[in-house]
Protein backbone atom coordinates (compact mmCIF):
# COMPACT_ATOMS: atom_id res chain seq x y z
CA UNK A 1 0.00 0.00 0.00
CA UNK A 2 2.84 2.54 1.21
CA UNK A 3 4.87 1.32 -1.89
CA UNK A 4 1.75 2.14 -4.28
CA UNK A 5 1.32 5.45 -2.61
CA UNK A 6 5.33 6.16 -3.04
CA UNK A 7 4.91 4.63 -6.71
CA UNK A 8 2.11 7.09 -7.58
CA UNK A 9 3.63 10.02 -5.68
CA UNK A 10 7.23 9.65 -7.98
CA UNK A 11 4.44 9.04 -11.30
CA UNK A 12 2.63 12.40 -10.61
CA UNK A 13 6.11 13.90 -9.96
CA UNK A 14 7.62 12.17 -13.58
CA UNK A 15 4.57 13.41 -15.10
CA UNK A 16 4.73 17.03 -14.16
CA UNK A 17 8.26 17.00 -15.68
CA UNK A 18 7.98 14.58 -18.09
CA UNK A 19 7.63 16.45 -21.18
CA UNK A 20 10.37 19.12 -20.55
CA UNK A 21 12.18 16.19 -19.68
CA UNK A 22 11.81 14.54 -23.32
CA UNK A 23 12.95 18.08 -24.82
CA UNK A 24 15.86 17.99 -23.07
CA UNK A 25 15.18 20.89 -21.01
CA UNK A 26 15.43 20.05 -16.97
CA UNK A 27 18.65 20.19 -14.97
CA UNK A 28 20.80 16.67 -14.83
CA UNK A 29 19.62 15.48 -11.22
CA UNK A 30 16.02 15.65 -12.75
CA UNK A 31 17.23 13.82 -16.18
CA UNK A 32 18.41 11.46 -14.11
CA UNK A 33 15.30 10.44 -11.56
CA UNK A 34 12.93 10.75 -14.48
CA UNK A 35 15.08 8.45 -16.52
CA UNK A 36 15.07 5.96 -13.62
CA UNK A 37 11.42 6.07 -13.03
CA UNK A 38 10.82 5.18 -16.94
CA UNK A 39 12.86 2.68 -16.68
CA UNK A 40 11.00 1.14 -13.97
CA UNK A 41 7.42 2.01 -14.22
CA UNK A 42 5.90 0.99 -17.38
CA UNK A 43 2.49 3.20 -17.31
CA UNK A 44 5.13 5.85 -17.20
CA UNK A 45 6.94 4.31 -19.64
CA UNK A 46 4.44 4.22 -22.43
CA UNK A 47 3.40 7.86 -21.32
CA UNK A 48 6.81 8.70 -22.56
CA UNK A 49 6.72 6.76 -25.45
CA UNK A 50 3.45 8.48 -27.00
CA UNK A 51 5.15 11.76 -26.46
CA UNK A 52 8.26 10.68 -28.12
CA UNK A 53 6.21 9.72 -30.97
CA UNK A 54 4.40 12.91 -31.10
CA UNK A 55 7.30 15.08 -30.44
CA UNK A 56 8.95 12.58 -33.49
CA UNK A 57 5.70 13.06 -35.71
CA UNK A 58 5.69 16.79 -35.43
CA UNK A 59 9.17 16.78 -36.76
CA UNK A 60 8.48 14.48 -39.56
CA UNK A 61 5.89 17.34 -40.31
CA UNK A 62 8.60 20.38 -40.63
CA UNK A 63 9.14 20.28 -44.06
CA UNK A 64 5.50 20.74 -44.66
CA UNK A 65 5.00 23.06 -41.94
CA UNK A 66 7.92 25.15 -42.23
CA UNK A 67 10.05 24.77 -45.54
CA UNK A 68 13.83 25.85 -45.88
CA UNK A 69 14.82 27.26 -49.05
CA UNK A 70 18.75 26.57 -49.52
CA UNK A 71 19.18 29.58 -51.93
CA UNK A 72 17.36 31.79 -50.04
CA UNK A 73 19.37 31.11 -47.16
CA UNK A 74 22.61 31.27 -49.63
CA UNK A 75 21.42 34.34 -50.44
CA UNK A 76 20.95 35.76 -47.45
CA UNK A 77 24.49 34.46 -46.83
CA UNK A 78 25.68 36.11 -49.53
CA UNK A 79 24.12 39.57 -48.20
CA UNK A 80 25.91 39.16 -45.01
CA UNK A 81 29.25 39.07 -46.46
CA UNK A 82 28.14 42.29 -48.71
CA UNK A 83 27.06 44.02 -45.65
CA UNK A 84 30.37 43.03 -43.80
CA UNK A 85 32.31 43.81 -46.72
CA UNK A 86 34.66 47.10 -45.93
CA UNK A 87 33.24 50.18 -47.56
CA UNK A 88 35.50 51.53 -50.59
CA UNK B 1 30.90 30.85 -24.18
CA UNK B 2 34.30 32.27 -24.08
CA UNK B 3 33.33 36.12 -24.83
CA UNK B 4 34.86 35.98 -28.11
CA UNK B 5 34.93 39.94 -28.37
CA UNK B 6 37.32 39.84 -25.42
CA UNK B 7 39.74 38.07 -27.88
CA UNK B 8 39.25 40.72 -30.59
CA UNK B 9 39.34 43.41 -27.65
CA UNK B 10 42.65 45.53 -27.98
CA UNK B 11 44.63 47.32 -25.40
CA UNK B 12 44.32 50.89 -25.27
CA UNK B 13 40.74 50.10 -27.39
CA UNK B 14 39.77 53.97 -26.28
CA UNK B 15 42.41 54.66 -28.78
CA UNK B 16 41.18 52.33 -31.71
CA UNK B 17 41.28 53.80 -34.82
CA UNK B 18 37.92 53.44 -36.57
CA UNK B 19 39.85 50.78 -39.56
CA UNK B 20 40.28 48.33 -36.46
CA UNK B 21 36.82 49.32 -35.11
CA UNK B 22 35.30 48.02 -38.52
CA UNK B 23 37.61 45.35 -38.50
CA UNK B 24 36.13 44.14 -35.17
CA UNK B 25 32.78 45.00 -36.21
CA UNK B 26 33.54 42.39 -39.17
CA UNK B 27 34.75 39.66 -37.41
CA UNK B 28 32.41 39.50 -34.20
CA UNK B 29 29.58 39.34 -37.28
CA UNK B 30 30.98 36.90 -39.31
CA UNK B 31 31.47 35.12 -35.58
CA UNK B 32 28.03 35.42 -33.99
CA UNK B 33 25.81 36.43 -36.61
CA UNK B 34 26.42 34.59 -39.68
CA UNK B 35 26.82 30.52 -38.66
CA UNK B 36 22.31 31.71 -37.34
CA UNK B 37 21.32 32.28 -40.78
CA UNK B 38 19.80 29.47 -41.38
CA UNK B 39 17.90 29.43 -38.04
CA UNK B 40 17.04 32.88 -38.66
CA UNK B 41 15.99 32.40 -41.77
CA UNK B 42 13.24 29.32 -40.51
CA UNK B 43 11.92 31.44 -37.68
CA UNK B 44 11.34 34.31 -40.05
CA UNK B 45 9.73 31.63 -41.84
CA UNK B 46 7.34 30.29 -38.66
CA UNK B 47 6.96 34.43 -38.18
CA UNK B 48 5.90 35.41 -41.37
CA UNK B 49 4.76 32.52 -43.48
CA UNK B 50 5.74 33.59 -46.68
CA UNK B 51 9.30 32.76 -47.99
CA UNK B 52 10.24 36.50 -49.29
CA UNK B 53 8.53 38.34 -46.38
CA UNK B 54 11.03 35.98 -44.05
CA UNK B 55 13.95 36.63 -46.44
CA UNK B 56 13.86 40.50 -45.96
CA UNK B 57 12.79 40.07 -42.63
CA UNK B 58 15.85 38.02 -42.07
CA UNK B 59 17.91 40.99 -44.40
CA UNK B 60 16.17 43.79 -42.13
CA UNK B 61 17.23 41.49 -39.24
CA UNK B 62 21.09 41.17 -40.10
CA UNK B 63 21.61 44.99 -41.01
CA UNK B 64 20.32 45.34 -37.54
CA UNK B 65 22.79 42.64 -35.95
CA UNK B 66 25.74 44.34 -37.97
CA UNK B 67 25.04 47.90 -36.43
CA UNK B 68 24.82 46.48 -33.13
CA UNK B 69 27.15 43.95 -33.00
CA UNK B 70 30.43 45.74 -31.98
CA UNK B 71 27.85 46.42 -28.74
CA UNK B 72 26.97 42.61 -28.29
CA UNK B 73 28.87 41.21 -25.42
CA UNK B 74 29.38 37.51 -26.80
CA UNK B 75 26.75 35.74 -24.58
CA UNK B 76 23.74 33.43 -25.93
CA UNK B 77 23.92 34.72 -29.75
CA UNK B 78 21.14 32.99 -31.04
CA UNK B 79 19.16 34.94 -27.76
CA UNK B 80 20.58 37.90 -28.80
CA UNK B 81 19.74 37.47 -33.22
CA UNK B 82 16.24 36.14 -32.04
CA UNK B 83 15.64 39.16 -30.06
CA UNK B 84 16.32 41.61 -32.65
CA UNK B 85 14.46 39.18 -35.46
CA UNK B 86 10.92 39.63 -32.99
CA UNK B 87 11.78 43.60 -32.82
CA UNK B 88 12.12 43.53 -36.53
CA UNK B 89 8.81 41.71 -37.26
CA UNK B 90 6.96 43.63 -34.56
CA UNK B 91 8.27 46.74 -36.68
CA UNK B 92 7.55 45.45 -40.13
CA UNK B 93 4.16 44.33 -39.32
CA UNK B 94 2.89 46.88 -36.84
CA UNK B 95 0.68 44.94 -34.95
CA UNK B 96 -0.20 42.19 -37.45
CA UNK B 97 -0.53 38.91 -35.70
CA UNK B 98 2.17 36.59 -37.26
CA UNK B 99 0.87 33.76 -39.11
CA UNK B 100 2.01 29.85 -39.07
CA UNK B 101 -0.33 28.45 -41.36
CA UNK B 102 -3.08 29.69 -43.50
CA UNK B 103 -6.63 28.52 -41.74
CA UNK B 104 -7.93 25.34 -43.05
CA UNK B 105 -4.08 24.44 -44.43
CA UNK B 106 -3.27 21.40 -43.82
CA UNK B 107 -0.25 19.62 -43.90
CA UNK B 108 0.72 16.43 -46.11
CA UNK B 109 2.87 14.04 -44.69
CA UNK B 110 5.42 11.47 -46.20
CA UNK B 111 6.67 8.90 -44.85
CA UNK B 112 10.73 8.24 -45.01
CA UNK B 113 12.66 6.06 -43.08
CA UNK B 114 16.19 5.49 -43.87
CA UNK B 115 18.62 3.39 -42.61
CA UNK B 116 16.22 1.31 -40.63
CA UNK B 117 14.26 -2.32 -40.89
CA UNK B 118 11.81 -2.57 -43.61
CA UNK B 119 8.36 -1.74 -41.70
CA UNK B 120 5.27 -4.18 -42.13
CA UNK B 121 2.49 -3.19 -44.27
CA UNK B 122 0.62 -2.75 -41.10
CA UNK B 123 3.00 -0.90 -39.23
CA UNK B 124 3.54 1.72 -42.63
CA UNK B 125 -0.20 2.14 -42.37
CA UNK B 126 -0.21 2.74 -38.46
CA UNK B 127 2.28 4.71 -38.62
CA UNK B 128 1.31 6.74 -41.83
CA UNK B 129 -2.13 7.18 -39.85
CA UNK B 130 -0.78 8.55 -36.59
CA UNK B 131 1.29 10.86 -38.36
CA UNK B 132 -2.03 12.19 -40.07
CA UNK B 133 -3.68 12.59 -37.36
CA UNK B 134 -0.92 14.55 -35.50
CA UNK B 135 -0.45 16.56 -38.89
CA UNK B 136 -3.95 17.65 -38.72
CA UNK B 137 -4.36 18.08 -35.11
CA UNK B 138 -0.78 20.50 -35.33
CA UNK B 139 -3.16 22.78 -37.98
CA UNK B 140 -6.09 22.83 -35.66
CA UNK B 141 -4.06 23.97 -33.19
CA UNK B 142 -4.64 27.68 -31.99
CA UNK B 143 -1.93 30.00 -34.09
CA UNK B 144 -0.22 30.91 -30.48
CA UNK B 145 -0.13 26.97 -29.84
CA UNK B 146 0.97 26.21 -33.35
CA UNK B 147 3.87 28.91 -33.40
CA UNK B 148 5.17 27.58 -30.14
CA UNK B 149 5.17 23.52 -31.48
CA UNK B 150 7.10 25.04 -34.83
CA UNK B 151 9.45 26.73 -33.26
CA UNK B 152 10.40 24.23 -30.57
CA UNK B 153 9.56 21.13 -32.15
CA UNK B 154 10.51 21.77 -35.96
CA UNK B 155 12.85 24.95 -35.75
CA UNK B 156 14.64 23.53 -32.76
CA UNK B 157 14.86 26.28 -30.69
CA UNK B 158 14.66 25.91 -26.60
CA UNK B 159 12.26 27.13 -24.49
CA UNK B 160 13.94 30.59 -24.18
CA UNK B 161 14.77 30.47 -27.67
CA UNK B 162 10.73 30.32 -28.47
CA UNK B 163 10.37 32.83 -25.94
CA UNK B 164 13.05 35.55 -26.95
CA UNK B 165 11.10 35.52 -30.44
CA UNK B 166 7.85 35.39 -29.24
CA UNK B 167 8.58 38.28 -26.56
CA UNK B 168 6.80 35.78 -23.67
CA UNK B 169 7.98 34.69 -20.54
CA UNK B 170 9.37 31.12 -20.61
CA UNK B 171 6.79 29.82 -18.95
CA UNK B 172 4.52 30.50 -21.28
CA UNK B 173 6.47 28.85 -23.89
CA UNK B 174 6.08 25.69 -21.58
CA UNK B 175 2.54 25.47 -21.00
CA UNK B 176 1.43 26.71 -24.37
CA UNK B 177 4.02 23.42 -25.75
CA UNK B 178 2.44 21.21 -23.40
CA UNK B 179 -1.15 22.17 -23.97
CA UNK B 180 -0.73 21.75 -27.46
CA UNK B 181 0.93 18.56 -27.37
CA UNK B 182 -1.72 17.28 -24.92
CA UNK B 183 -4.29 18.28 -27.63
CA UNK B 184 -2.69 16.28 -30.16
CA UNK B 185 -2.70 13.00 -27.82
CA UNK B 186 -6.11 13.68 -26.99
CA UNK B 187 -6.88 13.64 -30.99
CA UNK B 188 -4.90 10.44 -30.99
CA UNK B 189 -6.70 9.05 -28.08
CA UNK B 190 -9.88 9.58 -30.12
CA UNK B 191 -8.19 7.54 -33.36
CA UNK B 192 -7.37 4.52 -30.85
CA UNK B 193 -3.60 5.78 -32.18
CA UNK B 194 -2.72 6.74 -28.02
CA UNK B 195 -3.27 5.07 -24.72
CA UNK B 196 -6.00 7.06 -22.75
CA UNK B 197 -4.59 9.56 -20.08
CA UNK B 198 -3.96 7.38 -17.14
CA UNK B 199 -5.17 9.46 -13.84
CA UNK B 200 -3.04 9.70 -10.91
Amino acid sequence: MIQSMLSRSGCLRVTRVLQSYLDGEVDEVTSGIVAKHLEECRRCGLEASTYRAIKSAITEAGPDVAPVDAEAVERLRRFAEDLAEPQT
Amino acid sequence: MAKWNARVRQPGSGCMTEAARDQKQRLAFDHYVVPEIPVLYRVALSLTGQPADAEDLVQDTLIRAFGAVDRFDGAHPRAWLLTILRHTHLNRVRGRKPVLLRDGQSVELTLERVGKPEPSAEEVVVSDLFESVVAEALAALPNTHREVVTLVDINGLSYQEAADVLGVPRGTVMSRLHRARARIRTRLTAAGLAPRRRML
